[in-house]
Parts: structure tokens; C-alpha cells; sequence
């Protein structure tokens, strides 16, 4: 392995700077979007306990929030603008930083090109420059955290007039211009990014590895980022129109507002349309975040449970199924906007609709793991628990879909705890098992696994002791985004309630320095990694341990069969992997193997 | 290796000890911050419990090595055994599973009957009635289908944990199977969009004409509530006669204005459809009645309508919840601005008799008295605006 990267140090003369950080190569790129992604994820984390802790104990006082936070919390309680400014912040990062960037940035880029076979992106040097629009993004994001006036407060949807007028609240100041700035290039980041992947999917497989020949991986790393790249436009679009609102005294959102003892000269224009902008990205965005945790936890769980992946193509139809869909459905953010009630009953069908593919999915999954011989990885388990938390989630989603029952669940709890436990805990489940699982490929070396299990258990119990209650509280019709729940009666017997949330919450939080010290360890004082640690049929695993610019020393492996032979009767080893030729498998070999019913041709 | 495991077990020993030796230090350290001290108690109370969380975080983080370090040396023993270590934490994590599943159940069906009896009690409104029932039926069916997958997935987990000596049963597909789980949720999710449709239709549906009308705008951070008067008809308004005095914006010179009442409750005749138009003055609001199943957003520039017929007084409400207390309430459910949380207003449901009394009681708020200051209100707003320009300090 030595031989190699002197081999290579000789002709490229690598420097620290071209090594670890204008790196344009894709496996160095996974580890800055992963390392950024945890770094935001903390941030993400921190904010919500500061307001999981408002929340659980409103009427007391916490000095050290006041050393904490200095002014935004006086006395040692959080200022209810500041409140506002971290829900906004922690959606914003978990939303976009983490569970976009963080989660398909990270295993697009270390996977796509290790397992299609490709020696790297297409174009290395736009997918360099994704990264640093990314890490750009992220700066201006967390330095908005300490600007005077405080950041953007509005919600991470942050409609208009809210936040397009300064006057309105404190964070639609400097704070919302900061995010705005951040948003635009997050956006060009995604974009770049979303190309490349497209691009390296279409044009670069290896010889033999037909577009159903793929892994499931692979094929949600490439919807998702035809989705972003069709849907982050408009998004852009709504934010550079809100830029000219807030600045140029354009009226594209705004009308008829009296604000602050004067009558502002804007006229004609709507909120509702930037709202139809925003979820125009913003529906497929959860699709965005949750499609790569299901490629993820496909590939895991067939791995896992040694056996193929149940319907493999089912799962590509309803991937592609849930891709279209999720375009036409934005609507249902907006059943009680004023939006036309007809309008609503048509976005109402395509939402159900979506839930079709959904359940298909789930029901493959239980039928992929019936009969299998489980092997319980970290990384296998946190998949069983997404796939826990994506039939929780996804079930709540029936009721909000409907948009009799959405009039009276809209913006209460009911939304809070569906969002959370179907994309936010869901797809998070789905970026922690891709990390036990990849970390191997990622750095060479084996995680701790009984770290790897508390931190598990640990999470799986505090998610569903965080999330489950808050049902409840919106069939209550307590709101979101409230400050506190001491200004109504009907809602102060919800304040115990809160406070076990909020101690759950903190429980839970505190579980994840378990990986956090697992992950940063194992980089330096892990167990070295095998080649192929899990026996997993995927090409990724036949390239060398040792990272390498070219992925593969010689020549690329070819492919021959799909990626889930796992377990396959008459052949000794409970895996083949996909660069096995049929020739060497004779005593294995099904009619279907030779072409026909895997949908290609194995023509060599 | 013996050596190694003792030397393990000291180690786990002493960690042990100073875990016990932590907590007792901790305890008297908290108790000691809880007693009263003569001088500056809330510095000190400060850093006492500044350090008592400290010190049980590094307590936690110590427990957690013991266990971790004990866990290291079964891994060990088993390894001598000739054992392997990776077939012991399938067992391990195929029974939790099982254990899960069964403490699952138990906290979703404690959460069904302690939460879930604290939710709001029955529609006061027509149309909620019949949401409610769908909601039911939605509850019933999902709630088949997340006990069974559950208890698939979890007894899966438990039941096919890996074992050397199985083999996974090479299953790539059924057709007809994918079929049936394809077709099934697309019958019964179509069922659902029809009742929902049906019933969706029928509330957005216009508002009868013996409808009571009444004007709601929202601003930050209150509603105010304009009722028609004697003629049943509202005064047009506009956002540029916005003043301090005259908060809608109603314009006085519609004849149908002069008769508006304004009001600092919601009262509402039971049995009676009633019809509020939304607006917001400044940003949007939500209109959020939960106990009439009822919600509309509050859009400046863009008027919105729900309307609904209530068919519980607050009176029979009150006795229903055994509650004297008990309120019907209009808040704010779409973030406005930092007081968000606190955007209410009452609303009283009662006969139509009481209804009429109290109708009595409200004055016009139209006075010549107010006619005046309008005009001042709206002359001082045009000077300030002539200065500005004319200082050029216009923001």
C-alpha cells in the first residue's frame, strides 16, 4: 500500500493545502462535507436544547445561560426574539446544512463514483468548488448567530412580509440579509453539486453496470439530485426576490402593510406566492433529505440481514414514483393559506398518492429482513430504527395530507412531531448508519461497536420519548413556535409534559457525544479496517483500504451481476460480489442471471 | 491473560469507586447549595450548581466506563471460550429488540390513554363533528397498520438474529406479493382522499346567507374584532386610513361603517353560521380556533373567509369538560414576531337571547368625538411624512 502513495507522491507532490484542503478528490470531499455536516449537526443540537430548555422550565431562571448567551438571556431567561432566532436556526441547519449537504454531500460523493465504478466525479474541480460555496454558506450561517441585532427569527420558511420587512421583528434585520446571502450560495452549492452527481451516474459507470445493475444507493443519490437540481432554482428565485423586496423597494411580496405607524407604499404584490415559491423547493427538499437515507438503509439492511434486497425493482419504481410525485404536492404546506379550496383537493390526491410508493418501500423492507440472518452492526441498527421511525412518521402524514383533518392540526404540535420523527429523525437514523457502515471506506479504519450500540439505544428511546408526546399536544391544539406555554390556560397542563421532553431531549443529546467520541477517535486510534469488513457485494469494498487518487490501482473491476446476490443457494460464501464473473459461479447461477431478468444484458 | 482480565477488573474496581465517591461529593455539594447562605446566596448557589452539574456529568461519563470496560471484559472471557464476540451481540441486540417492542407497545398505549385523554374535547363546531370522525377512522386504520408493522419489524429482528449456522433464505422477489401491498394502501388511501375531499368541499363551500359576518384583523400582537351592527353589513376599509385611532383602516364615509361595533370579546349566537373575514395589517397571522376545528391564515393584502356553525354554548362547554373555567379562544398559530405566543382573544358562545342582550350593550364606535381625531391622527401623519421628506431622512 506504501508503494502506491509514494508512487503517487512522486508525480503529483501533494501538498497539505492540495492533500486536506483544496482537495478535488470526491473520497477527501465526502470526509469535509461529513466532518462540516457533524460540526453544524452540534450547532443544530446546541440551539435546541437552549430552547428545549425554555420550554421545559419557563418560569425559572438560568444564570449560566446568562454567561451563555449575555444579552438574549437576561436574568438567565431566553428573550422570546431570541427563542424565534433559534428555532429558526436550528431548522435552517438541520434542514439544509445537515441533512442535506451533510447526509447526500457526504455519500454522494464518497459513493457514486466508488460504486458505479468511476475513478472520480466528473469534474473534480466543480465538485471542490461545491464544497467551499458549502463551507462559505455554513460560515455566514453560524457567524449570523452573533451579530448584534440577532439572526433571523422568522422560521425556517421565513415568509414574507415577516421577514422582508427589518421593522417587523429584530432578526428580519441584518440577521435575515445574512441568511439570504447564505441560502443563495448554499443553493449554487447544491447546484454544482447535483450536476456532478448526474453527470458521474449517467456518463461513467463501469463496463457491465447497466442503470439496473445499480445499487439502490446510487439510485436515490441520483433522484435526489435531479430533484435538487430542478427544484433549488425557484428557491433561489424566491430568495433574490425577497433580496429585491427587503432592498429595492420592489413590491413582489409585499401589500397593503401597515407596520410600525406607517403605511408602507408597497402595493400589488402577494405572500402567498413566495410561500408557492418556497415549498415549490421545499416539498421536494424533505424528499431530498429522506430518499438518501433510504438508499442508504437498503443497501444496509440487504447487507445486513444477508439476503437480497426484497423487490429491487419496486424499490426503484416507487423511488422514481416518490421523485415525480413529490413536484406536485407542495401544496398541502399551504390547505389554509387561502390558497383555492379546489386547489387543495388536488394537491390533497397527489398526497395521499405519494404514500403508495411510500408503503411499498416499507413493506419491502420488512420482507427483505423475513428469513434473513441478521447481523446486528450499529449501522444495521440504526437502519431498523429508520425504518421504525419512517412508519411512524409516514402514517402521521395521512392525516395531515388530508386537508379536512390539516385545517385543524396546521402549525399545531401534530406537524412538529410528524416533521421530526419521518425526515429529521428518519433521515438522521439513515446518515448515522451510513456512517458506521462507510467508515471503513471513509477512513480506513473500524468504529468502536459497542459504542456504536448505547449510542443506538440511547437515541432510538429518546427520539420516541421526544417525539411521541407532542402528537398529543397538537391534538390539543397548542401551536408551534411558541415561546412559552404560559399564556392560555388549556395549555399549562402540557408543561410537565415539556419537561420530560425537555429532559429526554437533553438525555438524548448527551447519547450523541458517545459517537461523537467514537468518530473522532477510531480516526486516530481505531482498529485497522479489513477490505471488505461487512462481506458486502458492492464495489467500494474491492477498491484498496489505503485512499488513492483513481480509486482502484489497476485496471476498474468490471461488473457482472447485481449487487444483492447475498446468500445465494449453491455457492459456499454467503456473498458474491459484483465483479464476480458468471463463469466462476456455475454452481450458483439462475436462468434469470444471464439477462433477461435483471433487465440488462451480461454481454461479456 | 488471566493477569490482563484481574488487572481489568481492578481497573473497573477503582472506577467504581470513584463514581460512588463523585455522587456522595455531588450530593452534599447540591445539598450544601440548596441550604440558605447569610451573604450574595445567588453567586454562590451559582457556582455550587454550576459544579454539581459538573461533577454528575463526570459521574455519568465514568458509569458509562465502568459498563463500557465490564462489556470489554466479557468480550475478552468469550474470546478465551473460543467464542465469537460478533454472534453474542446478535443475540444481544435480536432480544432487545424483543424487550423493545414489548416497552413499545406499553408507552404507546400509555401515551394513548394518559396524553391522549388530554387532548381537546369534542367539536363545538358543525363541520368539526365530521372531522373529528374522519379523524378517527384515519386514527383506527393507521394505527392497525403501525401496531402490525412494528410488531413485524421488531419480531423479525428478534427472530432472524444472525446465528453461524443459518443461512438467509435467497427470496429476490414475489410479483403477485408487491402487487397486493401496492394495490391494498392505494384502495384504502382512495377511501380516505373521498371522505376527506367530500368533507374539505363542503367546509370551503360559500357561507350561507343568514350568516353573521364579522371582520378579524390581526396584528402584532392582538386581534381586532369589528362586528356589522344593526344593518349586517361591514364598512369597506382600507390600509392607507390606518392611524392610531382608527386601527382597520375603516372608512367612514360608507354608510354601512357608521353602525360597526368593535369588541374586545368574540360573542357568538349558538346554531347560527358565522362568517369571519380575515385580514392582517401587517404580517400574516393564523386564525386558529382549535375548539371549532376551525383555521384560516391572515394575509395583509389578501382577504380570506372560513365560516362554521358552533352548536356547544361556552355554558354547556363548561359543564361538558367540568370546567368552570373553561373558554373557547382565537389565537395566533402562524409565527408573527416575538409576543406570538401571547395573541388571543376570548370567544363566548351563547343563546340567541343573551346574544341580543349583550348586543345592546355595544356602542357604535363611529362618534363625532373620533371623527375628529381621525382627522387629526391622519393630518399629523401627513406633516411628519412632509418634514421627513423635507429633511431627506426618509429610512
Amino acid at each position: 500500500m506504501s508503494d502506491h502513495t509514494t508512487h503517487h507522491e512522486e508525480h503529483h507532490k501533494e501538498t497539505f493545502i492540495s492533500k486536506y484542503v483544496f482537495s478535488m478528490d470526491h473520497k477527501m470531499i465526502a470526509k469535509q462535507y461529513l466532518i462540516t455536516g457533524i460540526i453544524m449537526a452540534v450547532i443544530g443540537m446546541v440551539l435546541s436544547i437552549l430552547f428545549r430548555i425554555q420550554l421545559g422550565w419557563p418560569d425559572e431562571s438560568f444564570p449560566f445561560l446568562e454567561k451563555l448567551l449575555g444579552k438574549w438571556a437576561q436574568g438567565g431567561r431566553i428573550d422570546p426574539a431570541f427563542y424565534m432566532s433559534m428555532v429558526t436556526i436550528h431548522g435552517t441547519i438541520m434542514v439544509f446544512f445537515v441533512l442535506t449537504a451533510g447526509l447526500s454531500g457526504t455519500f454522494s460523493n464518497l459513493l457514486i463514483p466508488l460504486q458505479i465504478g468511476a475513478r472520480d466525479m466528473a469534474s473534480p474541480f466543480i465538485n471542490m468548488l461545491s464544497y467551499w460555496f458549502f463551507f462559505l454558506s455554513s460560515v455566514i450561517m453560524t457567524w449570523s448567530l452573533l451579530i448584534e441585532s440577532g439572526p433571523a427569527s422568522g422560521g425556517w420558511t421565513i415568509y414574507p412580509p415577516l421577514s422582508a420587512i427589518p421593522k417587523a421583528m429584530p432578526g428580519s434585520g441584518l440577521g435575515m440579509t445574512l441568511w439570504l446571502i447564505s441560502m443563495a450560495i448554499f443553493v449554487a452549492s447544491a447546484l454544482m453539486g447535483g450536476i456532478n452527481y448526474i453527470s458521474t451516474v449517467l456518463n461513467m459507470r463501469t463496463k457491465g453496470m447497466s442503470m439496473t445493475k445499480m445499487p439502490l444507493t446510487i439510485w436515490a443519490f441520483l433522484l435526489t439530485a435531479i430533484l435538487g437540481v430542478l427544484s433549488f432554482p425557484v428557491l433561489f428565485a424566491g430568495v433574490i426576490l425577497l433580496i429585491f423586496d427587503r432592498g429595492f423597494g420592489t413590491s413582489f411580496y409585499l401589500s397593503d402593510i401597515f407596520i410600525g405607524g406607517e403605511a408602507l407604499p408597497n402595493h400589488g404584490g402577494s405572500p402567498v406566492l413566495f410561500q408557492h415559491l418556497f415549498w415549490f423547493l421545499g416539498h421536494p427538499e424533505v424528499y431530498i433529505i429522506i430518499m438518501p437515507a433510504l438508499g442508504i438503509s437498503s443497501e444496509i439492511i440487504a447487507t445486513n440481514a444477508r439476503k437480497p434486497i426484497f423487490g429491487y425493482r419496486a424499490m426503484i419504481i416507487s423511488l422514481i414514483g416518490i421523485a415525480f410525485l413529490s413536484f406536485i404536492v407542495w401544496g398541502h404546506h399551504m390547505f389554509i393559506t387561502g390558497m383555492n379550496p379546489f386547489l387543495g383537493s388536488v394537491f390533497m390526491f397527489t398526497t395521499l398518492i405519494i404514500a403508495v410508493p411510500s408503503a411499498v418501500k416499507t413493506f419491502n423492507y420488512l420482507a427483505t429482513l423475513w428469513r434473513g440472518n441478521i447481523q446486528f452492526t450499529p449501522a444495521m441498527l440504526f437502519a431498523i430504527g429508520l425504518v421504525s421511525l419512517f412508519i411512524t412518521g409516514g402514517l402521521t402524514g395521512i392525516f395531515l395530507g388530508n386537508a379536512s383533518l390539516d385545517i385543524n392540526l396546521h402549525d399545531t404540535y401534530f406537524v412538529v412531531a410528524h416533521f421530526h420523527i419521518v425526515m429529521g429523525s428518519a433521515a438522521m437514523f439513515g446518515m448515522f448508519a451510513g456512517v458506521y457502515h462507510w467508515y471503513p471506506r471513509l477512513f480506513g479504519k473500524m468504529m468502536d461497536e459497542r459504542l456504536g450500540y448505547f449510542h443506538f439505544w440511547l437515541t432510538f428511546i429518546a427520539v420516541y420519548c421526544v417525539f411521541f408526546p407532542m402528537h398529543f399536544m397538537g391534538l390539543d391544539g397548542v401551536p408551534r413556535r411558541y415561546y412559552s406555554f404560559t399564556s392560555f390556560d388549556f395549555m399549562k397542563e402540557w408543561l410537565a409534559v415539556n419537561r420530560f421532553i425537555s429532559i429526554a431531549a437533553i438525555l438524548g443529546s448527551l447519547a450523541q457525544f458517545i459517537f461523537l467520541y467514537n468518530f473522532f477517535r477510531s480516526i486516530f486510534k481505531g482498529k485497522k479496517a479489513p477490505q471488505n469488513p461487512w462481506n458486502s457485494n458492492t464495489l467500494e469494498w474491492t477498491a484498496p483500504v489505503e485512499h488513492m487518487h483513481g480509486n482502484w490501482p489497476g485496471e476498474i473491476p468490471w461488473v457482472y451481476r447485481w449487487p444483492y446476490d447475498y446468500s445465494k443457494p449453491g455457492h459456499d460464501e454467503d456473498f458474491i460480489p459484483q465483479n464476480v464473473p458468471l463463469s466462476e459461479t456455475m454452481s450458483s447461477n439462475l436462468p434469470g442471471d444471464y439477462g433477461t431478468h435483471h433487465g440488462s444484458k451480461a454481454n461479456h | 491473560m488471566n493477569i490482563s482480565i484481574a488487572q481489568q477488573l481492578k481497573s473497573s474496581t477503582k472506577a467504581i469507586l470513584l463514581f460512588v465517591l463523585l455522587t456522595i461529593s455531588s450530593t452534599i455539594s447540591f445539598a450544601q447549595a440548596t441550604m440558605p447562605a447569610a451573604t450574595d446566596v445567588a453567586s454562590q448557589e451559582l457556582g455550587i450548581t454550576f459544579w454539581f452539574y459538573v461533577l454528575l456529568l463526570i459521574a455519568a461519563v465514568f458509569a458509562f466506563a465502568v459498563i463500557n470496560k465490564t462489556l470489554k471484559v466479557l468480550e475478552l472471557t468469550q474470546e478465551l471460550n473460543g467464542k465469537k464476540i460478533k454472534n453474542t451481540y446478535n443475540k444481544v441486540n435480536g432480544v432487545f429488540f424483543i424487550f423493545f417492542l414489548v416497552l413499545f407497545l406499553g408507552y404507546v398505549y400509555y401515551e394513548f390513554t394518559t396524553h391522549g385523554r388530554m387532548v381537546l374535547p369534542e367539536s363545538a363546531s358543525e363541520h368539526g363533528a365530521i372531522t373529528d370522525n374522519l379523524f378517527n377512522i384515519t386514527a383506527i386504520i393507521t394505527g392497525i397498520v403501525f401496531i402490525i408493522t412494528h410488531i413485524l419489524l421488531f419480531y423479525f429482528s428478534f427472530k432472524y438474529k444472525g446465528k453461524e449456522t443459518r443461512k438467509a433464505f435467497f427470496y429476490s422477489h414475489n410479483d403477485k406479493l408487491e402487487l397486493y401491498w401496492t394495490i391494498i394502501p392505494a384502495i384504502v388511501l382512495a377511501v380516505m382522499v373521498l371522505s376527506g375531499w367530500k368533507a374539505w368541499t363542503n367546509i370551503t363551500a360559500p357561507a350561507p346567507k343568514e350568516a353573521l359576518t364579522l371582520d378579524v384583523t390581526g396584528k402584532q400582537f392582538a386581534w381586532i374584532v369589528r362586528y356589522p351592527g344593526n344593518d349586517n353589513a361591514l364598512g369597506s376599509k382600507a390600509f392607507k386610513l390606518v392611524n392610531d385611532v382608527n386601527e382597520t383602516g375603516v372608512d367612514f364615509n360608507d354608510k354601512n361603517a357608521k353602525d360597526d361595533l368593535l369588541v374586545n370579546e368574540i360573542y357568538l349566537p349558538v346554531n347560527r353560521p358565522v362568517k369571519f373575514n380575515f385580514n392582517a395589517r401587517d404580517v400574516i397571522h393564523s386564525a386558529y380556533m382549535p375548539h371549532f376545528r376551525a383555521q384560516m391564515n391572515c394575509v395583509p393584502g389578501m382577504p380570506t373567509t372560513f365560516w362554521f356553525k358552533p352548536t356547544i354554548t361556552t355554558e354547556q362547554m363548561r359543564l361538558k369538560t367540568n370546567d368552570p373555567k373553561f373558554d373557547y379562544l382565537l389565537l395566533c398559530a402562524k409565527v408573527c414576531g416575538s409576543a406570538h405566543y401571547n395573541m388571543q382573544i376570548k370567544i363566548v358562545v351563547v343563546n340567541d337571547t343573551e346574544y341580543a342582550t349583550w348586543l345592546t350593550t355595544k356602542k357604535p364606535f363611529y362618534t363625532e368625538e373620533m371623527a375628529k381625531q381621525i382627522q387629526e391622527a391622519a393630518a399629523s401623519v401627513a406633516k411628519a411624512k412632509e418634514e421627513k421628506l423635507a429633511l431627506n431622512t426618509h429610512e
